[in-house]
């Protein structure tokens, strides 16, 4: 190639990619209408299922408004930077990894919560040792390595239990790892406990790990919550109610015919699920929980799970729940 | 200083002993040019190739004889297995295809702005002096600290992905194109001027081809370089990639998964190595393949 093509192809790209820089996410849609920017859903699920039947593209354009299917995100705590930014503005999550960008910024809201899945539902949690550990109880973990994820359902879970029989958490060494993480350091024994999560505890027990204790056991408080921006919210309430009615219709449909919601999209791969793991993907739609507006008894539970952050210094200040929660009902009037 | 071993051509004159002379000349040898050992042109593949598929077979019986556990290191059955399915989804082409085209985009502006940098900073004193503290600054802070930065500035999407790649490209390609520019032979540069070549025709034309050795060295850093920033700047807002394929495997506890990861670095690591070479016999017919052993 002759140096001077070379370098037209080279200003080109520079120009190709300054356009591309420029775009930044916007608020709506060519329409006018609200832009619903949410997380791929994954392979697994009611939002899966509608990303593929395309439910929520029919449903909001009632209201004018539209649905963008952004990146993956592990958990919420992953997904918190782009709800910053704005790149997503919908995010479904639990109080307890949500409450600390939420406490942090006054660009959050939680619109929804639903109850966390109860018996007979697989569990979802617990605190693993290794078969052959000592440790029986939580009163054992004292000047233990225990894996949490940070300031996630994990740390929230272990201060809540080891609260509960009296133990101070400073004589337990909480070691910082995301699930990923900490089933590598629990698998090779560089922790002597970890508070697996969601999918890293199935897997956990099924790798021959112990439960010692489950959030079952302690006084759990936590919701299942979906979080938003505040200004989609105030600007286009509609769009959320519509969002917020859809998502209920399918995990009533997942009650009743659970199946269909699993390997959504691909059925091999790395995301497609098999043998126990499907099984117990099929028991947790066919168990899972409606969502409503928040009561005042849910505001309660909100705090008390910020409560408990706040108690070990993990959160300034107290948390007014009716801050973060964002009153949808009326908004809409 | 040591002694020859091997006796003098001339000894010194009156030796007493002259029937020893003629054995010793015949012990000379013949001045020969330098010449690599004569061996069958497929024994140097089959002994490059050796080490690797030594590991390879070790990895293989290592997992069937039970000693690996598979939660720690899958068997290469499965990761052959794991590809095999990445392939029949449809996915591994679809996350080659979005990783390389963010790759591409990075380090195209990388590059083509370290390469304008380093050219000007490698003829003009000024330009040094104005741009070469702020690139060695660059060049020091290690590009994956500016991760949360860059995703409050340009979000998690592609334009933040591209930034990452650009500014990890632009150091290496602007410090090898400076060091390049300073060792064009500054005669041939002073002939093309007496021909009247100035500016950006001399820089194309003179300078640029000058230092393409230096700037192919670059180029095959830059886009090593890019592979590490794509496992960065994937791991977030993305549903495709090779960078995203590792954070799927994590999260899906896909140990098979995480191998086939290293191995498809391993052949895109190979494939640049193979790109530069080709681009070195194009570019730069001039330069014989010398090899001195």
């Amino acid at each position: 190639m002759n140096p001077f093509t070379r370098s037209a192809a080279a200003l080109t790209l520079l120009t190709a990619a300054l356009a591309l820089t420029a775009c930044g996410p916007e608020e709506e849609s060519p329409s006018g209408g609200a832009v619903i920017r949410i997380g791929d859903p994954g392979n697994v699920g009611p939002l899966a299922y509608a990303k593929r039947e395309g439910i929520f593209e029919d449903r909001l354009a009632e209201v004018g408004a539209t649905i963008e299917w952004g990146g993956s995100y592990a958990s919420f705590t992953a997904a918190s930077d782009a709800l910053k930014s704005g790149d997503l503005n919908v995010q479904q999550g639990a109080v307890s990894p949500a409450v600390g960008s939420l406490a942090s910024t006054d660009d959050l809201r939680i619109f929804i919560v639903a109850d966390l899945v109860g018996d007979p539902a697989p569990l979802r949690d617990g605190l693993v040792v290794p078969p052959d550990s000592d440790i029986r109880t939580v009163a054992d973990l004292k000047g233990r390595r225990v894996a949490v994820n940070q300031a996630g359902k994990g740390e929230y879970l272990l201060l809540r239990a080891l609260e509960a029989e009296g133990v101070d958490p400073d004589e337990v060494e909480r070691v910082y790892l995301n699930p990923q993480e900490g089933a590598a350091a629990f698998a090779s024994g560089k922790v002597d406990a970890w508070w697996a999560i969601v999918d890293a505890y199935p897997e956990a027990v099924a790798n021959g790990a112990r439960t010692v204790v489950t959030s079952r056991d302690i006084d759990d408080a936590d919701l299942n919550v979906f979080v938003a921006r505040k200004d989609l919210l105030e600007e286009h309430p509609e769009a959320a109610e519509v969002f917020f009615e859809v998502l209920n219709e399918l995990i009533e449909e997942g009650r009743s015919r659970p199946e269909k919601f699993q390997n959504v999209f691909l059925d091999q791969g790395p995301t497609a699920l098999d043998g126990d793991r499907l099984a117990e993907s099929v028991e947790l739609t066919r168990a899972a929980t409606s969502y409503r507006y928040p009561t005042e008894e849910d505001l309660a539970r909100i705090e008390s799970v910020a409560a408990t952050f706040v108690d070990h210094g993990l959160l300034d200040g107290p948390v007014n729940a009716s801050d973060i929660v964002f009153d949808l009902p009326a908004a809409l009037d | 200083m040591t002694v020859p071993s091997r006796p003098l051509l001339h000894d010194p004159p009156g030796s007493a002993d002259a029937a020893d002379r003629a054995p010793a000349a015949s012990a000379l040898e013949r001045p020969a040019p330098l010449r690599g050992r004569r061996r069958h042109p497929a024994v140097s593949p089959i002994l490059r190739a050796s080490v690797p598929v030594l590991l390879v077979a070790l990895w293989w019986w290592g997992a069937d004889a039970g000693l690996v556990d598979p939660r720690v290191l899958s068997s290469p059955p499965d990761v052959v297995d794991a590809l095999r399915e990445l392939v029949a989804t449809g996915q591994l082409a679809e996350f080659l295809a979005a990783s390389f085209r963010r790759a591409a985009l990075g380090v195209a502006l990388g590059v083509g702005a370290g390469l304008v940098l380093g050219v000007a900073a490698g003829l003009s004193a000024l330009a040094e002096e104005l741009v070469d503290p702020s690139m060695q600054i660059v060049r020091a802070v290690p590009f994956l600290a500016l991760v949360p930065l860059f995703i409050s500035w340009f979000g998690v999407d592609e334009a933040f992905k591209v930034v990452l790649i650009a500014v990890a490209a632009v150091a290496p390609m602007y410090a090898y194109t400076y060091l390049g520019v300073r060792s064009v032979d500054r005669r041939v540069v002073e002939a093309a001027r007496g021909f009247g070549l100035r500016g950006p025709r001399l820089a194309v034309g003179v300078i640029i081809p000058g230092a393409l050795p230096s700037i192919l060295m670059a180029l095959r850093i830059c886009m090593t370089v890019s592979l590490t920033g794509l496992i960065a700047a994937e791991q977030i807002g993305t549903t495709a990639g090779i960078g995203y394929l590792v954070t799927l495997a994590q999260q899906y506890y896909r140990t098979d998964y995480m191998v086939l990861c290293i191995a498809l670095y391993a052949v895109l690591g190979l494939l640049i190595d193979l790109v530069i070479r080709v681009l070195e016999r194009v570019l730069m017919p001039w330069r014989g393949h010398v090899a001195a052993r």
